[in-house]
């Protein structure tokens, strides 16, 4: 204790010396996996996209008047073409928009064939990455027809979904079948169209297993997924949900300058066919905050919106080739961040399992949004876990995670804990 | 995007390494001066700007904020500049009895005790954050490192390692930069973001919390009594303070459209972009920070119990400060790891300076020794008013926080009043010592 200042300096350093090791040994860091990607063309679609615009039949007409609470089934249909492991049809409920207007909505259910086990198919709820934002890219209309978005759903995803064994009801969202106001990427209404979808279900089916629930999304899915899981224990208590799974969610910063950084990117991207797609639904659903002469220039109010109004999916890429300033001004009205915030920022108070899986070399994101909204849940002290593929894009990590995913759904519904990744546990 | 535990921990490491290199070798150059007290003062800032922005951040710090953020970091120096030209007075000519100098270096040192555990504590949750560290052994790392440095060169090696506080200078330069650059000057006054805003409550009680802590800070008062140049010392410390956080604030303001933290996402959004080796740079920054704070409190803690219970000086004295540097480490540790809620812990500081500052200043003239007594009354009473206001919400900062400081504060100042005048001035409690202590 009195040893002279060159002696316990020199204890000082070994200290140090010793207390660094023990944090090398204690750190935590979350596996990235550094495998060769994917190739784009193993189980999805040959364009790895969805491009051609469905057929909505008489099933799709609003119903007048609209009957019964959120969650109310309203009525269903096979759906021709079906594979034989599965029996699937469309059905429409009742849901709830951003402001709690009941609306209609329709969705498709997928259940394996052959007896169901004991209790009934635990059930995945699905949330549909961006295929569209109008009544004809919905998924449930044609998912058995070549480049369909419900195609391209049905093959990258539900099918070996339903190969698990377990049944799938997959939401159309808002105006994605039925008519209704334009909507995209608002998490609230994708989440209530989730929630009733999987209260419609319990209601109209005997073989579903009501306790045994995982949410599972892609892209404005993924958000969905995350937007579901907390939203749940306020919209429907009811419902036991196990989990969710979040892939390559569409979160979006509210940061201005990098978010006005995209709009001058000098050359086309894809990521036109989002912000046109946000600008024409979100000054729809909320015209007092979001003026369309402020967001959008001519050439976006006409082909911008013509394009997003008429086309689904790729195609809709295809139609918007000029850069992204060329239908969006520059810099984006200050009220435009609030609803970047509260549609696409989930609050970090979730209190389900959740894992978010994510590719880094996403382009269709912001994988540095995602990562950033896994530490937001850290940091507000939510147990989360993360999946992290170093070399795939945004449709890569779909194929690339899904063991990964599968196994990690088997485990939640076999009631095994769920883990923790987060570092500040 | 994610971080690297191991590579962070080894940045960090690093980073201690640094620190304890700087400290052990600290040379014989008096570490009291006048420029030494400023960066010192920078340090003390960085400690309260760990809790009050905990406070003002709450709901997103917009322009606002920040204008209530840099007031709230001078109160502590203009109420410590207030302890010692109004009570404690000058080292070499101290006003006060040594027993009543002896009580405010204890609260002094109580006070700081919790200061540490608070630094130990925001080291653990934001560098597992930034870094992907264990957060239970990035607390336990930084108060071990601090303790076994400020053993070997005490109050010397704490002075100099307060160089690096100048950090925040400069990433206060880098930030605001930055936020010239990349943000518009109009989004100060409409942000992008909307915050919750402050409550009249809420504000009173941070600058009532930071006044009574800081009116009986160990760190401050020592640099300002030690310092031949207090005013200069006071002013220059505030001004170093103020122009740090007021640029680093606008700088994250401008650069987040406004306001930041409401909420955190995008900000979590900026760090987690710089990458595996940003993060574990920064986390080796940020732990020099916390470490040159945390060893100017460990130190003068330790002296300041030395010197009240041995003297100023001797083989005593040194024996004892030993002794209390690694008994006040330990134990900063162990609140840090299991009672890790930095607000509270504030507000008890605060609750415990206000008894001392009120038991204090009724015995600021006469050499009749304060009856330990009074603080302990004082300190029950506003624990009691603490704990019926509810421990969570009063400790979060709000009306009933400032109650129980000001509670606090007057039922010691009475208690202490009434006993001073039971007492008979020439009982046996009377003390006759030379005023020496210091």
């Amino acid at each position: 204790m009195n040893a002279s200042p060159k002696v316990s300096g020199l204890f000082a350093i070994v200290g140090v010396v010793v207390l660094t090791l023990i944090l090398v040994v204690t750190a935590r860091t979350i596996e990235v996996s550094d495998t060769a990607a994917v190739p784009a063309n193993v189980a999805v679609p040959p364009e790895a996209n969805p491009a051609k615009t469905s057929k909505t039949g008489p099933f799709y007409q609003n119903p007048d008047p609209l009957v019964g609470v959120a969650g109310t089934f309203l009525k269903s249909e096979p759906i021709d073409g079906a594979p034989d492991f599965a029996n699937v049809s469309r059905i429409m409920y009742v849901s709830e928009d951003v402001r709690g207007n009941r609306i209609p909505v329709t969705g498709m259910l997928a259940v394996p064939s052959g007896d169901p086990p004991q209790g009934g198919f635990p059930m995945i709820a699905y949330g549909h990455g961006t295929l569209g934002s109008t009544p004809k890219c919905g998924l449930s209309s044609e998912p058995f027809r070549n480049e369909t978005t419900g195609n391209y759903v049905w093959e990258a995803q539900l099918k070996q979904l339903v190969q698990e064994g377990w049944a799938v009801v997959a939401t159309d969202y808002e105006d994605m079948g039925t008519t209704g106001t334009p909507m995209y990427l608002i998490g609230k209404t994708q989440a209530q169209n989730v929630l009733d979808s999987v209260r419609a279900v319990h209601q109209s089916s005997q073989i579903i297993d009501t306790t045994q629930t995982v949410v599972y999304g892609h892209s404005q899915g993924g958000l969905t997924a995350y937007a579901t899981g907390q939203l749940a224990p306020k919209y429907a208590p009811e419902l036991e949900i196990d989990g969710l799974v979040g892939l390559a969610p569409g979160i979006l910063p509210a940061i201005p300058f990098a978010l006005n950084a995209i709009i001058k990117d000098p050359e086309p991207t894809g990521k036109t066919s989002f912000m046109m797609q946000i600008v024409r639904s979100w000054s729809a659903q909320f015209p007092d905050e979001v003026k369309v002469d402020e967001v959008t220039t001519d050439l976006g109010r006409t082909e911008g919106f013509d394009a997003v109004a008429t086309e689904c999916g790729l195609t809709i890429k295809k139609s918007l080739q000029e850069p992204m300033g060329a239908y969006i001004k520059e810099p984006l009205p200050v009220g435009l961040f609030p609803l970047v915030e509260s549609n696409t920022v989930p609050p970090p108070d979730l209190t389900m399992p959740n894992l978010l899986v994510q590719g880094m070399q996403d382009e269709a994101i912001l994988p540095v949004a995602n990562i950033a909204y896994f530490n937001y849940l850290c940091n507000a002290g939510v147990a989360a876990e993360a999946a992290v593929w170093q070399n795939e894009n945004h449709n890569g990590v779909v194929t690339a995670s899904r063991d990964v995913v599968n196994q990690w759904i088997h485990n939640r519904f076999d009631g095994e804990p769920a883990g923790n990744d987060c570092a500040n546990r | 995007m994610l971080p690297n535990g191991t590579t962070s921990a080894l940045v960090v490491g690093v980073g201690l390494l640094l620190v304890t290199l700087l400290a052990i070798t600290a040379g014989t150059k008096k570490p009291d001066a006048p420029v030494g007290a400023v960066t010192r003062m920078l340090s003390v800032g960085f400690a309260y700007l760990i809790v009050i922005f905990s406070v003002f951040s709450n709901g997103g710090m917009n322009l606002l904020g920040l204008v209530l953020l840099a007031i709230a970091l001078l109160i502590p120096i203009a109420a410590s500049y207030w302890t010692v030209t109004a009570i404690a007075g000058p080292l070499g000519a101290p006003r006060l009895s040594p027993p009543t100098l002896r009580l405010l270096q204890l609260v002094g040192a109580l006070a700081g005790f919790l200061i540490i555990a608070i630094q130990l504590i925001a080291a653990g949750r934001v560098i597992s954050l930034l870094g992907g560290l264990n957060p239970a052994w990035v607390t336990a790392a930084l108060g071990i490192t601090v303790a076994l440095y400020v053993l070997s060169r005490g109050w010397r090696g704490a002075s100099r390692t307060s160089r690096w506080s100048l950090l925040f200078v400069v990433l206060a330069v880098l930030v605001f930069i930055a936020g010239i650059v990349l943000g518009k000057i109009a989004s100060l006054g409409t942000p992008a973001l909307p915050t919750q805003g402050y409550s009249v409550g809420v504000i009173v009680s941070v600058f009532v919390v930071v006044f009574a802590v800081g009116a009986c800070d160990a760190v401050l008062l020592r640099s300002l009594r030690s310092s031949s140049q207090p005013v200069r010392s006071a002013i220059g410390g505030g001004a170093l303070i103020l122009g740090t956080v007021v640029a680093l604030g606008l700088g994250l303001l401008l650069f987040f459209g406004g306001s930041f933290f409401a909420p955190a996402e995008p900000v979590f959004t900026v760090i987690s972009g710089l990458g595996p080796i940003g993060l574990a740079i920064v986390s080796g920054l940020f732990v020099m920070l916390l470490a040159s704070t945390t060893d100017t409190y460990l130190a003068a803690t330790g002296d300041a119990i030395a010197d009240a219970f041995a003297g100023p000086n001797g083989q005593a004295h040194d024996s004892l400060r030993s002794k209390s540097v690694i008994v006040v480490g330990v134990l900063a540790i162990v609140v840090a790891l299991f009672a890790p809620d930095i607000t509270a812990l504030f507000a008890l500081a605060a609750i415990l300076s206000a008894a001392g500052l009120g038991v204090v200043l009724v015995h600021r003239s006469g050499n009749q020794a304060p009856p330990p007594l009074s603080l302990v009354i004082g300190v029950t009473a506003g624990l009691v008013v603490a704990v019926i206001a509810g421990l969570t919400q009063t400790l979060c900062f709000g009306p009933w926080t400032s109650l129980a400081v000001a509670l606090s504060f007057a039922i010691a100042y009475f208690a202490a009043f009434i006993a001073k005048n039971a007492t008979h001035p020439t009982n046996a409690d009377e003390v006759t010592e030379e005023s020496t202590v210091g």
